[in-house]
This record gives C-alpha cells, structure tokens and sequence, in this order.
C-alpha cells in the first residue's frame, strides 16, 4: 500500500462514497427515503402563504404608517390654533391574538380555511404541518394592531399599554410583580417555562390548554438559525395575556433579557 | 486510486445543481428552474416571492436532505419534523434578507441545528472512541457498480452506518450526502478542520471494518 501523508486527501474512500451514493440512487432505496406528499404539499403551501403575509403585512404597515403621520400632523396643526379640542381619539380597539368575529383571522387549531385542524397524523404516519405552519408566526393584524395602538396611545402611561398588549414577562421585574399580585399565575407560568422545552412543539398548544387552562396560544420559533434556539410564547390565563422570549437551555427554557422599550 | 473505482467514478452522473431531480409529483419536466444555481433560486424567492424558485430548489434538495435527516434521527416521525422545520427555516430566514454564501450549505446546518436542538434535549450523543488503526479494513474488492445487486450488502452498510457514533456519522453524511468540503462541514458543526477529518476518517474506517465480511 503506497504510503500518503494524509489518507483523506487521496481516493481511499470514494469508493465507500460512491457506493452509498449508488446505492442511496436505487429505486427501492429512493422511494423509501422520499419525504411523503403531505410533507411536500404543507412545505410548498407554507412557501406560498409566508409570501401573502409578507406582502398583506406591508400593506398594512404602510397603511398605519400613513394614519401615524395623519395624527401627528393633525396634532400639530392643532397645538397651534387656538381654541382648537383635538380630535376625537381614533376607535380604541382592545387587542386580542384572536377575534372570533373576524374572519380574516386564523384561528389557533383552526386552517385558513377556518376548518378543525386534526390533531391526529396524516395516513401515512407523518405529523400534521397545520399547527406548525399556524404556530409559525401569529395573526399578522393583531401585531400590526398592537404596533397602532402603541402608536397612538405613545403618551400613555405603560401600565395603560400593557392592558393592551399582555404583560411582557421579558419587562424587568415582571416576574416579581406577578409573584406578588397574582401568585396563582406565577406558579402556572414558572412551571411552563421548566417544562414547556419537554413538550413537542406541536403538543404544547394542547398541553397548556389542559394542564393550566390557557387559551390563545401561540408557540413558535423566532430566529430559525440563532444557537441557543429562540422562541416566542404567549398565552392567556384567564382574562390576562402574557407573552415571552425565551431560549431553550439543558436547564430548560429561560427568558431572554428584555430589549428596553422603545418611547 | 483503485483501478476498479475509477472507470465506475467515469460513468456515474455528477450530482450537480443543474441536474434535473423531478420527482416531486406532478413536476413539469425541462423546467427553466433547472438551470439556474441554487442561490439563484434562493434570491429569486426571496426578492420577489417567485414560487417557482422555490419549488425548484426543494425539489433539489428535498431527497437527500431528507435522507440526511433520517440517518440521524431515532424515528421516522422525529426525521419528518426536523425536515419540516428545516424547510420552514429557509421560508422564515428569506425576511431577514442576510446573504448565504452556498445554499447546500446553509440549509445541511439548519438541518444540523434542528438536529441538535433534538439530541441536546435527550443528550444521545454517543462518545467518540479512539480510531484502531487495526481496524483498518483491506480494500472493498467489490466494485461499486455491483453494489446495487446486492440487497443484503446495501442492508450491510446501512446497518454499519446506523452503528457509527452521531457526530462521526453526521460528518460522513455531510460528505455524501451534501458533498460538503471539510471545512464546511467544521464550521456547520462549530468543530476544527482536524476534527472533521479526525471524524471522517473514523466513520470511514468503522464501515470498511463492518464490511470487511463482503471481501
């Protein structure tokens, strides 16, 4: 055998390569190893349907940038003039992840098409990817309705605009606030975090319905390639709503630390 | 090289991005996709939502991508996820608009991530074990054309590949399956150069060994 300073630098194993390669290329072997036509359907759907929101997300931003620059103007004009009430404040709409009354919106555990999503596998044995395509980012209205609403009501006090958007658990001290004025809840949410990177994404959504009761659930990933992995829940307990960041560790999921607010 | 190995490197078809792969049921064929680089079809979808890139680049990637994932995770369902995850990884990341140097690259390391997220959570890495150089099997004397005829020898190395530790046997689907360069595969797996090749070769040598019976 011819002496090589580096093995791998000379053809010693292509042919073990090669030969898994050709042998990966039968027919057999090749349809055995073929994501099934579920996969490629919710895939390809997916691949569609990120591009309608993009495009219904811009619209909409630029819609409500348009009505910002309305008000400010409005405002302006009318600090000036004297004797001027301002304007009669725009429709105040509470925000709500999810609106039964609104058509347009998903609904969590429902398709587009506002049909039950089965919870159970597809014929051939392969997860749903309905919950994980609607998990995948929440209703694209209610993020821009909560940017609106911060918006317009900037000069609020935070507590005001927090009534609106849910309780951010990323705030500093939201945690200990919570303790203190509603224990119950913070007992619920403690044990969510210690627990929630145990369940199989798809599962949570069932898990906290039945194990704390919440509703309007929303768990998905925010930054695919980020090392630890990021992800983004929200849920209501009872009549409040909280949402938070966190990264899942060996020790569990923690929150990620909160990126001061913008005034 | 082997006098036996280089004619059969001769007569099989390179595995290039211009190399139509139909499968995905009811593709049209001589799709004008097919000739287009893979970050081509990734800019494409990216900018200006063409669907038909897209569709393109999966139907591309889709099988072997899937293959990879299979041979690295415990089930059949669990593989399915990661792969579905992975897929809506490269839809989600085409907003953040960040330029990707190689697409095969970048979408085999979400893969991998997927992945890792998976086995940190179950912690199944196994150890690395020393390479035996005793171990080292003399040349396969079958020629790899003829490894399509033997059912029971394709079983043999899926059975010797399925008994090679994760991250030797990532690094060596990563080469076969991706045709990834070593210094590729070593920053997708955070590793130096010389730990990939380290884990190359130990995956190479544990299969030439679980195969020597094939002599």
């Amino acid at each position: 055998m011819t002496a090589h300073t580096d093995p791998l630098d000379v053809c010693d194993y292509e042919d073990l390569i090669t030969a898994y390669r050709a042998m990966s290329d039968t027919t057999d072997r090749k349809a055995a190893d073929m994501p099934s036509q579920s996969i490629d359907s919710a895939i390809l759907f997916a691949a569609s349907a990120n591009s309608r929101r993009r495009r219904l997300r811009s619209m909409r931003y630029a819609a409500v940038a348009a009505a910002a620059a309305c008000v400010g103007s409005v405002a302006l004009i009318s600090h000036h003039l004297p004797f001027t009430r301002m304007p009669e404040s725009l429709p105040q709409k509470t925000v709500t992840r999810v609106d039964a009354s609104d058509p347009t919106r998903v609904r969590p555990g429902y398709d587009v098409t506002n049909r039950p999503v089965s919870s159970a596998r597809t014929s051939n044995g392969a997860p749903g990817l309905s919950n994980l395509v609607l998990n995948a980012k929440p209703a694209p209205g209610a993020e821009v309705q909560m940017g609106s609403v911060v918006i317009m009501r900037a000069s609020e006090n935070h507590a005001e605009v927090q009534q609106h958007t849910g309780i951010d658990l990323n705030e500093p001290g939201a945690l200990d606030r919570l303790a203190r004025d509603n224990p119950d809840h913070y007992a619920k949410i403690r044990r969510i975090l210690a627990e929630v990177d145990e369940i199989p994404e798809q599962s949570v959504g069932r898990w906290m319905k039945a194990q704390f009761n919440a509703t309007d659930i929303t768990y998905s990933p925010i930054l695919f390639t980020s090392n630890p992995p990021q992800k983004k829940l929200s849920f209501t307990l009872e009549a409040t709503h909280y949402e938070a960041l966190i990264f899942l560790t060996q020790d569990g999921a923690q929150l990620l630390p909160s990126r001061p607010r913008v005034p | 090289m082997n006098a036996t190995v280089a004619p059969i490197l001769d007569q099989l078809p390179a595995e290039t991005p211009q190399t139509p792969t139909p499968e995905l049921r009811g593709a049209p064929a001589g799709n004008a996709m097919d000739a287009l680089c893979d970050e081509e079809l990734l800019r494409r979808y990216s900018d200006v939502d063409d669907q038909l890139a897209f569709r393109a680049l999966y139907i591309r990637y889709r099988i072997r991508l899937h293959r990879f994932i299979r041979r690295l995770s415990c089930d059949s369902h669990e593989a399915e996820e990661v792969f579905q995850e992975t897929w809506l990884a490269v839809i989600r990341g085409k907003e953040t608009n960040s330029p990707v140097a190689r697409f095969r690259a970048y979408v085999f390391a979400i893969a991998h991530r997927r992945l890792a997220d998976r086995w940190r959570r179950r912690k199944r890495l196994g150890s690395l074990q020393p390479c035996d150089p005793d171990e080292v099997a003399d040349e396969l004397t079958v020629a790899p054309d003829e490894w399509t005829q033997h059912a029971q020898l394709q079983g043999a190395l899926m059975n010797a590949l399925a008994n090679v530790p994760v991250p030797q046997r990532e690094v060596f689907l990563m080469k076969a399956e991706a045709d990834l360069s070593l210094e590729e595969i070593a920053k997708i797996m955070g590793i130096t150069h010389e730990a990939a090749k380290s884990r190359l070769r130990y995956a190479l040598v544990r299969l030439r060994a679980a195969l020597r019976t094939w002599k």
